[in-house]
């Protein structure tokens, strides 16, 4: 009966295949369409009747979409990446019934886009719009106006998230703002906003200031995201005092230079924020992307200590820069917020293992801990945090004391997928253990171990782990040759997506041959397996001869790709024409998803599966 | 062929026929997790046997087994733990990982039958088959004939010629 060729699918009637098609998304929904006649027609229809669409971490050209949205009545949810788009994609993506947009890398629009948003979907609950920068005052004068278009007659939005690299509003375009979270807006996303507009966005009216609080308007917003210029004591002062219901508050700043006593966070700043004592979520960084000193200078242990005792509710800490907290400081927050199951401090370079020396007596079920460039924590301390055994993700970043004696502590957490230990003091005696043990790892990062060689690898790989890794880093290891690689073929790694090598300076062409041929059995999707991802900045022995293997049939599913600049031009941009999906860099960018921390609205399977249709009916 | 369902409710039993002529005799419960068996047999009575004559021995062998899986996990027993919902979806995955041509006759049992948990499970299974590869993939898993005539094919590779250039 198997083979019998009369109960083929195609033979189905229509209704029912009809059934199967509608539970695919939009990539597979296309995939089906190129497999046979029948199919195809009940595609045709099942596009016009799906309500999501989510194309996004894939350079998506704006005939694909078009084609994709033409007819379409039922759409209430649209994610795209528009980094390929420009203005002559609006009268497409704007329909009248979405509920949710979400619009990505939208450099090449003009406010014109803002105005068809206006105009044409006035039922949207959620809007989240990333933008270019714009130095031109009478574009910030035309975005500006359009965005307060949006505000004004999207009454319904519920959350609402505006990004760029520079600010490419007034202030004047928030004055919205305030209805809109009387009408129900919880949830709001600037960045980038002056630190003197977002006051300006909040405070709104002076007769607000001295207003009762329960007639300020912002009082049921529940989410707040803002990055800044600097983060002062006024403007935390002002958020804690006016936002009392807050559940989540993400601040970050980048200062070029040191800032003023008036103008930077104290201990007053954040002792105000345990004002907001439902608070759940808190996020306070100084990333120092422009400067390596800038950090929160005024703020010491005191002031956390007084924050942490009134925020008991808080379940996730993320505090970056904060360069004077101490021991005291961190074991303040340790023991008064019980609930807190992520616990992030980076740059805190005074932390020492007297930190974490009791934490096994805390009730804490920590999943989360991030400890990057904490430079004085040794072994001592992973093998104190080793006691969370609910750890999910552990971040050691910069921590160059921490070495092989936590290794056996880190294999024994049964939960733990992610594990960050660049520049660690790890030798290949330590990944031997790691490899023998029991944590599911799905990515690890190695990158600048100096003392991990081949053999690491090798051993890291032996046991269970060359089934879950999704990701892994080996970037910047001087002595890691080609026979990693080959190491890393050999496991049948089955589900390994990324492959960082960048800045291995002996890896060479036949790291890239190695991999191209890798075919694996179980997926029979051709040359190059799984690989999504792969880096090869700085890899000196990799020549033109790797870029023959990274065309077509070879690496199917490969999105991200690297490659050294001592390359002839022409050859990349002809590898670059043939995979036009293909992102490549040679300026030496960090690969990978542009769109990280949104996992939410993306759903990453599916523009793969877009993807690997093109290919497919490609001649 | 036999299938039990659970012994206290075993008094009334149904006779089945398939298209080749095969008699399976079943107990009611289990034959009444079929909307269209339901409805055959409250007007004609247990006495009489069905006839299915668009399903084959071996499909209705597998469908009734389906059925009396089902009909048993809606029954509470006192000596023997509930089966949990877990064991059921597990059972599910090993019953619909099947060549794709039992798949297909399954569905149209399942349709004419209107048993529709049954329907749901295999078009899910199908769909899941579908799901994240490409055409051509999908022709081979599936078994589908590429009946696309020169010019249509060519017709698609225009049309989608866009996701290239």
């Amino acid at each position: 009966m198997a083979e019998d060729a009369e109960s083929a699918l195609e033979l189905l009637p229509w209704s029912l295949l009809q059934v199967i098609i509608s539970r695919l998304d939009a990539p597979s929904i296309c995939a089906a369409a190129a497999c046979c006649r029948a199919l195809r027609t009940c595609a045709e229809y099942a596009l016009t009747q799906l309500g999501s669409i989510a194309l996004v971490d894939m350079r998506t050209e704006p005939a694909v979409v078009e084609r994709l949205l033409a007819g379409n009545t039922c759409l209430s949810s649209l994610s795209l990446d528009c980094s390929r788009m420009d203005d002559g994609i609006i009268n497409s993506i704007t329909k009248p019934g979405l509920h949710t947009l979400c619009l990505w890398g939208c450099h090449q629009f003009s406010a014109k886009l803002l105005c068809g948003i206006a105009m044409r979907c006035s039922l949207l609950k959620v809007l989240l719009l990333e933008l270019g920068w714009h130095d031109d005052r009478q574009e910030v004068n035309s975005f500006s106006t359009a965005l307060e278009m949006i505000l004004q007659r999207c009454g319904k939005l519920e959350s609402l998230t505006v990004r760029s690299e520079t600010s490419c509003f007034d202030s004047g375009a928030y004055a919205a703002i305030p209805r809109l979270v009387a009408s129900g807006l919880n949830a709001l996303e600037i960045g980038y906003i002056a630190e003197r507009e977002a006051k300006h966005v909040l405070n709104l009216d002076e007769a607000f200031r001295f207003a009762p609080r329960a007639s300020y308007p912002f009082n049921s917003l529940e989410k707040l995201v803002l990055v800044l210029d600097r983060i002062t004591d006024s403007l935390v002062g002002l958020i804690a005092s006016r936002l009392p219901l807050l559940l989540e508050l993400e601040l970050r700043d980048g200062p070029s230079e040191e800032p003023l006593l008036a103008f930077d966070l104290t201990n007053w700043g954040i002792q105000q924020i345990g004002s907001c004592t439902k608070l759940q979520r808190l996020s306070l960084v100084r990333s120092q992307d422009w400067m390596l000193s800038v950090s929160f200078k005024r703020v010491t242990d005191l002031g956390i200590l007084l924050m942490a005792e009134s925020c008991s509710n808080l379940e996730s800490i993320k505090f970056g820069g904060f360069s004077r907290i101490t021991d005291t400081g961190c074991r303040a927050v340790l023991h008064s917020c019980l609930k807190l199951h992520t616990f992030e401090l980076s740059n805190t370079p005074q932390l020492t293992d007297l930190a974490f020396h009791d934490l096994p007596a805390t009730p804490l079920g920590l999943e989360c801990v991030s400890l990057a460039s904490c430079g004085l924590l040794s072994d001592c301390s992973i093998q104190h945090l080793a006691f969370c055994t609910k750890l999910k993700s552990l971040n050691l970043k910069g921590c160059k004391s921490v070495g092989d004696g936590s290794m056996k502590a880190i294999s024994s957490l049964s939960k733990l997928e992610v594990l960050a230990l660049n520049g660690c003091d790890v030798s290949d005696s330590g990944l031997s253990l790691l490899g023998l043990g029991v944590a599911p790892l799905s990515s690890v990062s190695l990158r600048g171990c100096q003392r991990v060689s081949d053999a690491g690898i090798a051993t890291l790989l032996a046991g269970s782990l060359a089934s879950t890794l999704v990701s892994i880093d080996l970037s910047a290891i001087p002595s890691l040759t080609d026979n990693a690689i080959i190491a890393i073929v050999r496991c049948r790694m089955s589900v390994l997506q990324e492959l960082r090598l960048r800045d291995c300076h002996l890896i060479g062409d036949t790291a890239v041959i190695s991999l191209a041929s890798a075919v694996l059995k179980d997926f029979e999707i051709g040359f190059g397996g799984t690989l999504q991802l792969l880096d090869l900045w700085n890899c000196d022995g990799v020549s033109s001869l790797s870029l023959g293997w990274l065309k077509k049939p070879y690496f199917p599913r490969l999105r991200w790709l690297g490659l050294p600049k001592n390359l002839k031009l022409g050859i990349v941009a002809a590898l670059v024409e043939a995979r036009p999906s293909l992102h490549v860099f040679t300026d030496g960018a960090e690969l990978g998803h542009m769109f990280s921390g949104e996992t939410e609205v993306i759903v990453r399977e599916e523009e793969d599966e877009l993807e690997r249709w093109m290919r497919d009916v490609s001649p | 062929m036999h299938f039990q369902g659970s012994p206290n409710m075993a008094e009334k039993r149904v006779k089945l026929i398939s298209s080749d002529n095969d008699e399976f005799e079943v107990d009611e419960a289990v034959a009444f997790e079929s909307e269209t068996l339901r409805n055959m047999i409250q007007d004609t009575g247990t006495n009489v046997p069905i006839s299915i004559p668009n399903v084959s021995s071996d499909i209705l062998a597998k469908v009734l087994e389906y059925c009396s899986y089902h009909a048993e996990t809606m029954e509470t027993h006192d000596d023997k733990p509930p089966i949990t919902d877990a064991q059921i979806r597990e059972w599910d995955a090993d019953f619909v990982d099947v060549h794709p041509a039992t798949l297909y006759s399954l569905i149209l049992a399942a349709n004419y039958l209107n048993i529709k948990n049954l329907l749901d499970l295999i078009c899910q299974a199908v769909a899941n088959n579908i799901r994240g590869k490409t055409a051509v993939e999908i022709r081979k898993i599936l078994h589908i004939q590429d009946d696309f005539t020169y010019e249509e094919e060519m017709e698609i590779r225009r049309e989608t010629k866009w996701a290239f250039d």
